[in-house]
């Protein structure tokens, strides 16, 4: 019985090391901070027509209930700026596809990531989906939010 | 069977104690903080204004040295637009905040430019994750890239 114990334990202590990792996804499943790292490229066309690349740096704060918050760093085309308390939410399907929204305080633009778990949950990877409703994105991005590295 | 057990219970604290957080990601980080070598990888793309307007791309693969407080050094290599150069023993200083958030600076003996790095260590202190802030005594950086620095792999 104790042997079991200590094997319970022993795979309690892996489970909470693996982040967002579940067979089923939920809004719970995220919780914590990841660190966002993520490069855009402008589009050749659109409503910012080679507006030049753009790259953030933000840690995620996930609350389990779909709600986030971050600072986000950006080099928007060689301009380096900084962003505190920006508030989104996210949603997330029981397969690990998600998405989450915030609204600029640059630009008060809602803009839109969708997401994927990883398989270990460890990591999201992210594009950009959406910006304030337009036809197109202004730019195209792939990011990665690490919760365990 | 004791054996076992105590044995079963050492591994479970040996888990635990290595994915404890290592630099101090979350708080209460300092220049302290960064102490050793990571090997540092880059990708950056041009502006589309400014000082030097479509430059073309560059990558870097780097080490850094980090001594513990404040102060660093590189061996670099990178491909700027098509053209490799090596670039060894550069030195910079770098920064550290209570939230694992930073800068580093260093002067491209190639260029002469000091470049201006904004940075934050990863959750579990593993790795920084880099991004290009600024070119000191410019207006705007010449790319936008980012990168990140691994201390683990």
């Amino acid at each position: 019985m104790r042997r079991m114990i200590g094997l319970g334990v022993l795979a309690a202590i892996l489970m909470a090391s693996s982040g967002a990792g579940s067979a089923a996804y939920s809004v719970a499943s995220l919780n914590g901070t990841c660190l966002w790292d993520t490069l855009f490229y402008p589009t050749s066309a659109g409503i910012q027509n080679d507006a030049g690349p753009a790259a953030v740096l933000a840690p995620l704060t996930f609350d389990g209930a779909g709600h986030l918050s971050f600072t986000y760093d950006i080099n928007l085309n060689g301009t380096f700026s900084s962003t505190a308390n920006v508030n989104g939410t996210y949603t997330i399907d029981a397969t690990g596809h998600g998405s989450l929204s915030y609204n600029s305080p640059a630009t008060g633009k809602d803009l839109i990531f969708d997401f994927r778990i990883s398989p270990n949950g460890h990591v999201l990877r992210t594009i950009f989906e959406s910006y304030g409703g337009e036809p197109a994105t202004p730019r195209v991005g792939a990011g990665v939010c690490t919760f365990a590295d | 069977m004791r054996f076992g057990r105590l044995a079963l219970s050492m591994a479970a604290i040996a888990i635990a104690v290595l994915w404890l957080p290592r630099a101090g990601a979350g708080t209460g980080t300092t220049n302290a903080s960064l102490n050793g070598p990571c090997v540092w990888q880059g990708l950056y793309y041009p502006t589309t204004s400014g000082d030097q307007v479509k430059a073309g791309p560059v990558s870097v693969v780097a080490l850094l040295n980090f001594d513990g407080n404040g102060n660093m050094s590189l061996d670099y290599d990178a491909n700027v637009n098509g053209t490799f150069s090596a670039t060894p023993n550069a030195q910079g200083t770098y920064q550290v905040d209570p939230n694992g958030h930073g800068t580093f600076y260093y002067t491209s003996p190639a260029s002469g430019h000091t470049l201006v790095f904004d940075f934050f260590i990863t959750p579990q202190g593993h790795a920084l994750r880099t991004m290009l802030r600024s070119y000191v005594g410019m207006a705007q950086a010449l790319r936008v890239g980012n990168g990140i620095c691994r201390f683990d792999l």
